[in-house]
């Protein structure tokens, strides 16, 4: 996933602005998934990024899992139709929807594949993904323990147009009643523009 | 002893060195001798104080080692005597023992020999077993001999029995082939007797069928007698038909003059309510009559009235169209007074604004009056001021001239000369001063009279402005006299309202809003522009098939170990292995199979048995029924139901009646009720009975066949 950038590291295309979202979600998903314990500890492995110190899956299953999703994320970037990206945490046994980490995606639609570069450089960029995914570790602070077993789940809005794919399926948001929301930070390519927040389920007596 | 002072003399005179040493040497060695004694002496003295030192250091040990020693043997002589206590004990103990040990001896003897009587009572009864044991033996061999004799015995019986048993057994197939056949016969049976029933019945129909027909037969030789009785009659048939054809005629003619009479009743009647109508409308007419005589009284006093007045209209319709113009005059108005409502509004605004215009002109205007004196007043100041230099000039000049006199001649004319141009420098300076300040004087008038002007110009507006408004109000009030206010204030009173409920939708529009992007902040979506998308093989919903199927296989596992725990508790822990519970379950699978057929079978032929009794009870109640009520009563289709009665002349003649919906029953018509219709009329239209019916016909068809008979 990494490393296919740009030639030119101070300006940025759409195509590129794409791989570069799609490649935060990657590693964000990862550093999410571990986090919050969803996987255990053991299966991921260290690796720096952004320069931060991200843990990934090295379970097989998931990674294939993540790296299809994000191909497929990465090919609706570049058309423009992704409006968000939803990981949804919820209970094994009862199915119910504990967090749900939301990633509301702005684009620029004046933006085309044929349209001038934007004046962007990699590290501002990278400066804005390492300041979300530090604000996703430390929210762990306040959000509440997860008790059960929990799975992942994402959901990816996008226009009403578009044809489903095959190995896609569309589904429900996947709400969850008396939630509170935190808004987090955001960052932008210029081209596309992502907006973090998180809601979860508020527990009995808190 | 002294070392020579002089080591050279020693060298140099040896002999004499020599002799005086040899005279030194004696003296020398006598003194020595004498001191060597001395001290041997001393030293003598000194040993003898030690060996006496040492000699009571010894006495003292001594003493002390001699106290010791007593201590010890004290010691000793207490070891001594416990340890002859001791071994006096010892020895008391040891005699003991010893007479203990001859005890035992003396014991041990005894169980020796007492051991001995055992052995050889035990070795007498060994013998005494063995010869048992011979002797069982050989009644053993004895029993085996007469066993296997009764074995073979039992075996050939056996044998025998088996061949019964064979035999039985095929007796038993040949009586269970005899019986199924038996069985068969015996349905066969069954079904011929039903047969036979349905024979009976069909006899019994018949019989009664001819009973019928020997009653027909009977009837027809007393119609025979009839028919040549009447056949003479029959001759009179075509006069009475000719009659008969002339009285239909007449009947015919009759009728239609009935008819006829009917309707001009019907018509006497329709024209006597025309009648009572026209009457009623020639009443009317002469009550409209008069009235319209009055109206028309009425509109001639009105046209009278009206000719007198060029203005008033001359006609009704003239009227209406006044009306409609002065309508349409004041709705012209109305919009008129819209529009000047509009024009005041707006008149009134710009009033206003003059208004705020004349505030701060008038506040411009005492300013510059105020600014104007002020100038005034330096005006006046500085001609006092020019004055007084003018004064001082002509002061100065005297003195200048007096200067000048006095000083014709002297030096002084050039200091003089300078200080003259200085003052009048000085004067030219204050004369520019003074013109500067005429100039500034000017402006400033000019700018005041600029001003005066400026709130003059305004202050003609303004009247102006309020003559307009003064006008227009007395316009509208001539316009609207009275019902201007009322409409203002209700005009008044809508806008507010509407400015309230738009500020009421405003904050309804923003709480909604917020909600909106809470809502979307929650995740909600407007469905006709997104959708919502997951990949399908995603870990929750794979977690999820898992559990499925694990909950699957848990729950078939779960039915599984019931049924052993059901077959182990059956069986009580005998033959547990998991093969033999799989092959008791099957076993039980296809017991429960076979007992499940075996109970289908038994109700089959329960079912069957029923269908037979049920037949034949219905059977049997047919012909009660027939027997009492003397109908046979067939059900051809639902809801319908045929009688024919016991003493019907033919089978055609049957009664058919059909049940409503609300369970009554109704007779159908046919040939044969049609011929029963004084019967019909009596008791069905008037009593309302069937039953009474149905009697009244038996009995009527009894009353025929007696009578025939």
């Amino acid at each position: 996933m990494a490393g296919t950038q740009q030639t030119t590291k101070n300006t940025i295309t759409l195509r590129g602005s794409s791989e570069t979202v799609a490649e935060f979600f990657y590693y964000g998903i990862n550093n999410l998934l571990y986090q919050r314990g969803i996987y255990p500890a053991e299966t991921f492995t260290r690796c720096d990024m952004y320069k931060l110190p991200l843990l990934t899956t090295t379970d097989e299953e998931l990674k294939t899992y993540l790296t299809s999703v994000m191909e497929q994320l990465k090919e609706w970037l570049n058309q423009q139709i992704v409006q968000k990206v939803v990981v949804t945490i919820s209970t094994e046994g009862t199915n119910e929807v504990l967090e749900r980490w939301q990633f509301d995606i702005e684009c620029d639609k004046s933006m085309t594949h044929d349209s001038k570069p934007r004046e962007k450089s990699q590290s501002e960029i990278h400066k804005g993904i390492q300041a979300v995914i530090k604000q996703i570790t430390a929210s762990v602070t306040f959000l509440p323990l997860l008790e059960t077993a929990c799975k992942f789940n994402l959901l990816i809005y996008t226009d009403k147009d578009l044809n489903t794919p095959e190995k896609w399926e569309e589904s429900g948001p996947s709400l969850i009643e008396h939630s509170e929301e935190v808004r987090l930070r955001s960052f932008t390519t210029s081209i596309h523009k992502v907006d973090a927040m998180v809601s979860y389920k508020l527990m009995d007596g808190i | 002893m002294e070392s020579p002072e002089d080591n050279t003399m020693v060298v140099r005179m040896m002999g004499d060195f020599d002799r005086f040493i040899a005279k030194d040497i004696e003296k020398r060695k006598r003194e020595q001798h004498s001191r060597e004694r001395e001290g041997d002496l001393l030293t003598a003295h000194g040993r003898i104080a030690k060996v006496e030192m040492e000699m009571e250091m010894m006495k003292a040990n001594n003493r002390k080692a001699r106290l010791e020693a007593d201590e010890d043997v004290q010691k000793i002589k207490k070891k001594l005597q416990m340890k002859t206590d001791a071994v006096s004990e010892l020895q008391c103990q040891l005699e003991f023992i010893l007479k203990h040990e001859n005890q035992l001896k003396r014991d041990l003897e005894e169980e020796k020999s007492s051991k001995a009587g055992m052995r050889n009572q035990f070795n007498d009864q060994i013998q005494d077993l063995r010869e048992k044991k011979l002797k069982v033996d050989t009644a053993l061999q004895e029993h085996q001999f007469s066993s296997r004799d009764t074995i073979s015995k039992l075996s050939n019986d056996l044998t025998r029995k088996d061949a019964e048993m064979k035999l039985l057994q095929t007796d038993l197939e040949e009586a269970t082939t005899q019986m199924r056949y038996q069985m068969k016969r015996g349905i066969g049976a069954s079904s011929q007797r039903r047969a036979i029933e349905e024979y009976k019945a069909q006899l019994v129909n018949a019989q009664h069928k001819i009973q019928v027909l020997e009653q027909q037969i009977e009837a027809q030789k007393d119609s025979a007698v009839v028919a040549r009785a009447v056949q003479s009659d029959v001759q009179k048939v075509g006069k009475l038909e000719l009659e008969n054809t002339k009285l239909r005629q007449e009947n015919a003619y009759y009728r239609e003059t009935c008819e006829n009479n009917s309707l001009l009743k019907e018509k006497m009647s329709g024209l006597e309510a025309k009648l009572l109508r026209a009457e009623e409308r020639s009443t009317q007419l002469a009550e409209l009559q008069v009235e319209n005589e009055d109206l028309r009284a009425r509109l001639h006093r009105w046209e009278s009235i009206s000719g007198d007045q060029p203005s008033r209209p001359k006609s009704p319709s003239e009227m209406v169209q006044k009306i409609c113009d002065l309508q349409r005059g004041q709705v012209s108005l109305l919009e008129q007074q819209g529009q000047y409502m509009a024009s005041a509004h707006s008149h009134e605004e710009a009033y206003k604004a003059t208004k705020g215009d004349l505030k701060s002109m008038k506040q411009l205007l005492v300013k510059e009056k105020e600014q104007n004196k002020q100038q005034n007043d330096l005006v006046k100041r500085l001609q006092r001021r020019l004055l007084m230099l003018t004064k001082e000039r002509d002061g100065m000049r005297q003195i200048l001239n007096s200067y000048d006199a006095e000083v014709t001649h002297s030096g002084f004319e050039l200091q003089a000369n300078t200080r003259l141009k200085q003052a009048e420098e000085n004067v030219q300076m204050c004369h520019r001063q003074i013109e500067q300040l005429d100039a500034a004087l000017a402006k400033s008038k000019e700018e005041a009279g600029h001003y005066r002007l400026q709130v003059k110009q305004l202050e003609l507006e303004l009247v102006h402005l309020k003559d307009e408004l003064t006008m227009t109000k007395e316009s509208l009030s001539k316009i609207v006299p009275g019902g201007t206010s009322e409409s203002d204030e209700e005009l008044k009173k809508r806008v507010e309202e509407l400015e309230e409920e738009c500020k009421k939708l405003a904050e309804r529009n923003e709480s909604l809003e917020l909600h909106l992007e809470r809502s979307a902040l929650k995740g909600d979506y407007d469905p006709t522009k997104t959708k919502i998308i997951t990949f399908s093989m995603n870990p929750a919903a794979m977690a999820k098939k898992q559990r499925g199927e694990e909950l699957e296989r848990l729950r078939a596992e779960c039915e599984t170990l019931r049924q052993r725990v059901r077959v182990l508790e059956e069986s009580s822990g005998e033959g547990a292995s998991s093969e033999t519970v799989a092959n008791r379950i099957g076993e039980e699978q296809t017991r429960a199979v076979q007992d499940v057929r075996k109970e289908l079978g038994l109700s089959e032929l329960r079912n069957q048995r029923l269908k037979e009794v049920f037949a034949q009870k219905i059977q049997e109640f047919r012909q009660a029924c027939y027997r009492l009520t003397g109908y046979q009563i067939n059900n051809p289709t639902t809801n319908q139901y045929k009688l024919l009665s016991m003493y019907a002349e033919s089978p055609n003649d049957i009664l058919h009646f059909q049940m409503t919906p609300a369970g009554e029953m109704d007779l159908l018509a046919n040939e044969f009720s049609s011929s029963l219709s004084h019967m019909v009329e009596e008791f069905l239209l008037h009593g309302h009975s069937i039953p009474a019916f149905l009697s009244s016909v038996t009995l009527d068809l009894f009353s025929r066949q007696t009578v025939m008979r």
